[in-house]
């Protein structure tokens, strides 16, 4: 009896063993399960915060971050669009970065980047590094192939969507970036009236609202599946669709719901309207104003105009500081804003024209009535696409060198506006901005 | 002596430098440190000193000399201070006119701040002296607004009732006026206005007659002074108020010097508007001698308003003493009903009375036009008529059937009709969008799309110049990127022989008449938009190969 107790106390010897390594295991485990589940999941480097009033804040590494943004593209004198300034020995992004540290530039919007992913990447890391300017790096999605996008051929889509991963995979983990941006005015492709595109099944809708309909859930929902293959690849950084006015953001609030932010292209003069509280209604996600501003030539007077550049700038940065998380009177959605642009390109009236692209060319290519100041310029035409700098280009006398092609960086002299808003980022009260 | 004051108010300006200095005699005081603080002269030299150095642009020596003067016998005087500030704002000015943009962000707050002491100090020590007070008031405010401050509107009424205190002298009036020009190239427009009408006031308050001021406020319209102007007019127009025919009469005599006369811009069309209006109301169509009801009707259709052009054209068609005027009126009527409001029976009415006497340029345009709606209608054998017709006044007239534009187009619609071909490119575009399909005429039919435009400069003008042409458009929001639109022109386009497929056409026209011009606007989807104009050439009696200019005493209508 008493052997089988002892017996049966040894059998138990190495069971309870057993139990007490077991539960000092289970105790273990269940604390670190516990350490896990109380500590907060790690942090991405960039990501929107809703606040408790339903505001949208930025954060960076942790901390709020407002976008104060200058679209940067620094094609010299001379230049065109086909530039590669990503491997320009000149280096402009380091003349460029120190004065936009000085005005208080955080951030600039490269449209894409070139074929050497390696030299954009460098350019990001050296403004970040060197200045502590965050990149928005964009994406045409083959807006401007020409003939047309295809935004409903399967091979078209297929095409563009391997060049953007491509990018983000080479890219995303730079310290500098900031987000991910998808296209840029491609909506206005959806009447036909510029960059049209259609297929044989748009088509046979015939009727053109019910066409535009279609162009719209095509384009949105391939920039919906772009998103989420970023999201998948590069967690840390937001996905921002680029989107002409708040045209079509019905549609995309359906066939979208995936981007992280909207990013509007907004060109309407002295104020942004209602655009705030319109995106509300129609797209409830965080804005930043990625593409607006002024030019500075008065088409009217035929002249340089800083005052009026400066003028619509700082009404512009006006609302965007009043519609902040935080700010009383606004609608809390805004996140910042991307001025164009940071330098004069004087390639942009004819581009076709190599000779052009040494001239700054007065001719007004389109016309908007909300710049109003120029508006009685003939035919109306008093937009000046190669006059949009906060920073003109000068030309500088190259020294000869014997059989080289003289290169040098046109100097830049900032106008009225770079100080005015400098001034006003200092101190962003709402001032009264009554026009001289 | 009033008549003094009134011309050196309408003239004294002119002669004033920009910067509201009023200089007067020399004081013959050379040094500035050599100044009595007791000389009477004294301000009067400070001022000059003043204006002499800024000519040179010389802001540094000429503000040491002003701080020796108040360490000398100056320290309570107000022109001291005040010219200091002066000097300061100027200095700062001529930075931003330089683009010396570190100057002004970097070095203005400092200077500002002085500006802000030495306005304070000279308001401090100010004692009856209503200009300098006024100076001193708007130069405070336009600090203000320079720096964005929340004190501009307080500030900018302190300066208003500063102005409405001061006596009504011939100095305060310039100083007034000088700084309602000044503030007149701001975007709010109520600061001039502000400060004009002050200036108004106190000008009807120098016991100026009803007459006076209407002369003046004539001026201001010569000097493109329009608020101005107006301003002085209402002053006037108060002297019928209990007179509603003269007060209609005077109300009509205004608006047609700012309606649309014709051969240049009108000054303000939708205010000339509102007159004839109120001018209406008061006394119906007894208020309006035949020349203001041509002029208001005119002045309606440049504003694009054809509907209401249309009937106000109606009574000058029938009532206008001039035969010519009434026919014109007449012609006008059917392109406005037929291209403006697409009723085209309605159009072809008109043309049908005004082609009742066919040997004039009026009569002959009006042939073309019945021929063209009918057969866009479908009603070739009338068309073909009607075109005959011209063909047979025009061969009877001399003209060179190979050489008149109406007549070159006559037999482009006879070849069509005979050989079943439809209309050219540009001018089907434009009918088809007037009026919806061929064949299918249908009243009020409104084409989708775009609003267009179409307007010439100058609208009245004489044989032989140019005129230009252009579209402007309804465009839709694209951004940057603009449609790709082709300009279809077509009607009489005178004497260009290529028409470009661009916005703007400039042309000229060899023989006198009412031109009507056709523009379509086609983008990728097709036709957007249509729209027309007319022109009124006029030139000497006909010669050899002209089509004859009606006389009156031709006309039976």
């Amino acid at each position: 009896m008493i052997e089988d107790r002892r017996q049966r106390t040894e059998d138990r010897g190495p069971r309870r063993h057993d139990f007490r390594r077991g539960l000092r295991v289970f105790c273990l485990l269940l604390s670190v399960f516990c350490l896990l589940g109380m500590a907060k999941a790690p942090k991405k480097k960039v990501y929107v915060k809703t606040l408790k009033d339903g505001s949208y804040q930025l954060m960076v590494q942790g901390r709020p971050f407002v976008v104060k943004g200058v679209c940067y593209n620094p094609i010299p004198i001379g230049k065109s669009h086909d530039h590669d300034f990503w491997n320009d020995p000149e280096k402009p992004w380091l003349v460029d970065g120190a004065l936009m540290k000085k005005m208080g530039v955080n951030a600039v919007r490269f449209y894409q980047p070139g074929e050497d992913l390696e030299a954009a990447r460098r350019v990001i890391a050296e403004l970040y590094q060197k200045f502590g300017i965050r990149t928005m790096m964009g994406h045409w999605l083959g807006f401007w192939n020409y003939p047309a996008p295809f935004y409903d051929d399967p091979e078209f889509r297929k095409k563009v969507k391997e060049d953007l991963l491509r990018t983000v995979e080479a890219l995303k983990g730079e310290e500098g970036l900031l987000f991910w941006v998808l296209g840029n005015e491609n909506n206005y492709s959806f009447s036909g009236k510029v960059n049209p595109w259609t297929s044989e099944r748009i088509e046979k809708l015939g009727d053109p609202r019910q066409c535009m309909l279609a162009r719209a859930q095509t384009y949105y929902s391939f920039v919906n599946e772009l998103a989420r293959e970023i999201h998948r690849i590069d967690p840390d950084h937001p996905v921002v669709m680029g989107n002409g006015e708040l045209i079509c953001l019905d549609l995309a609030s359906e066939f979208a719901p995936d981007v992280d932010i909207v990013g509007c292209i907004i060109y309407r003069g002295k104020t942004f309207g209602n655009i705030f509280k319109g995106l509300r209604n129609t797209f409830d996600k965080p804005l930043v104003l990625i593409e607006f501003g002024a030019d500075a030539y008065n088409a009217q007077d035929k002249k340089e105009d800083e005052d009026m550049q400066a003028f619509f700038l700082k009404s512009q940065w006006g609302e965007i500081y009043k519609n902040l998380a935080g700010s009383p009177d606004g609608a809390g959605n805004c996140l910042g804003g991307v001025m164009f642009e940071w330098t004069d390109e004087w390639w942009k009236h004819n581009e076709w024209d190599p000779a052009g692209w040494s001239v700054q060319d007065t001719a007004s290519n389109w016309s908007n009535g909300s710049y109003y100041l120029d508006i009685q310029a003939e035919r109306n035409m008093n937009m000046n696409e190669e006059w949009f700098g906060i920073v003109k280009l000068v030309p500088e006398d190259a020294p000869e060198k014997e059989g080289q092609v003289p290169a040098v960086l046109d100097r830049r002299q900032p106008r009225k506006a770079y100080y005015d808003i400098r001034e006003f980022w200092k101190d962003p009260k709402t001032k009264r901005n009554p026009r001289k | 002596m009033r008549k003094h004051i009134f011309l050196f108010l309408l003239t004294g300006w002119l002669a004033i430098t920009p910067a509201f200095l009023v200089v007067a005699a020399e004081t013959g005081i050379q040094d500035l440190k050599e100044i009595d603080p007791a000389d009477p002269k004294a301000s009067l030299a400070i001022k000059q000193a003043v204006e002499s150095a800024l000519a040179k642009g010389d802001y540094e020596n000429i503000s040491a000399d002003l701080r020796f003067l108040l360490q000398h016998g100056f320290g309570s005087s107000p022109d001291a201070y005040f010219y200091l500030a002066y000097i300061r704002h100027r200095q700062l000015e001529s930075w931003k006119q330089s683009k010396n943009w570190e100057g002004v962000y970097d070095r203005g707050p400092g200077l500002k701040k002085e500006i802000h002491e030495n306005l304070s100090s000279a308001e401090k020590y100010l004692e009856n002296r209503p200009e300098l007070l006024l100076s001193i008031k708007f130069l405070r405010w336009q600090l203000s607004v320079e720096e964005g401050s929340d004190t501009e509107k307080g500030l900018f009424q302190d300066l208003i009732a500063s102005a409405q205190k001061a006596p009504a002298t011939p100095e305060a009036l310039v100083l007034i006026r000088q700084m309602a020009d000044d503030l007149s190239v701001m975007e709010d427009k109520a600061y001039s206005r502000g400060l004009y009408e002050v200036y108004a006031e106190k000008f009807k308050g120098t016991n100026l007659t009803g007459s006076q001021l209407k002369d003046a406020a004539e001026e201001f319209i010569r000097q493109k002074n329009i608020y101005l102007s107006k301003t002085l007019f209402e002053g006037h127009l108060e002297q019928f108020s209990s007179d509603p025919e003269a007060l209609a009469r005077e109300l009509v005599f205004i608006a047609d010097k700012y309606a649309h006369q014709g051969v240049e811009e009108a000054l303000d069309p939708v205010y000339a508007e509102a007159l004839y209006q109120r001018a209406f109301e008061l006394k119906g169509a007894q208020a309006f001698t035949p020349d203001s009801q041509y002029h208001r009707a005119f002045n309606l259709e440049r504003m694009k308003d054809f509907e209401s052009a249309l009937r106000q054209y109606e009574p000058v068609s029938s009532g206008d003493p001039e035969p010519v005027r009434r026919r014109e009126a007449l012609f006008r009527c059917g392109v406005l009903a037929a291209y403006g409001l697409n009723d085209l029976a309605r159009a072809l009415s008109y043309f049908e009375r005004v082609k009742a006497v066919p040997s004039d340029t009026l009569g002959m345009s009006s042939l073309y036009q019945l021929g063209l709606l009918n057969q866009w209608k479908g009603e070739l054998e009338k068309a073909s008529a009607f075109y005959e017709e011209f063909m047979a006044a025009t061969r009877d007239a001399g003209i060179d059937l190979n050489k008149d534009e109406l007549a070159l187009l006559c037999a482009e619609r006879i070849r069509e009709i005979s050989q079943k071909q439809p209309f050219p490119y540009s001018l089907g575009l434009f009918l088809e969008g007037t009026f919806g399909a061929q064949g299918a005429v249908k009243k009020d039919f409104t084409p989708a799309g775009l609003h267009v435009d179409v307007t010439g400069r100058p609208p009245k003008t004489p044989v032989g110049e140019n005129i230009v042409f252009e579209v402007t458009t309804s465009v839709g929001k694209t951004g940057c990127m603009v449609p790709a639109y082709a300009y279809e022109w077509s009607g009489e386009t005178g004497g260009l022989s290529n028409i470009p497929n661009t916005p703007v056409l400039t042309t000229f026209y060899v023989s006198p008449g009412i031109k009507v011009i056709h523009a379509a606007v086609v983008g990728n989807a097709g036709l957007e938009g249509v729209g027309f104009d007319m022109v009124q050439v006029e030139g000497q009696e006909a010669g050899a190969g002209e089509i004859p200019r009606v006389k009156d005493s031709e006309v039976t209508i």
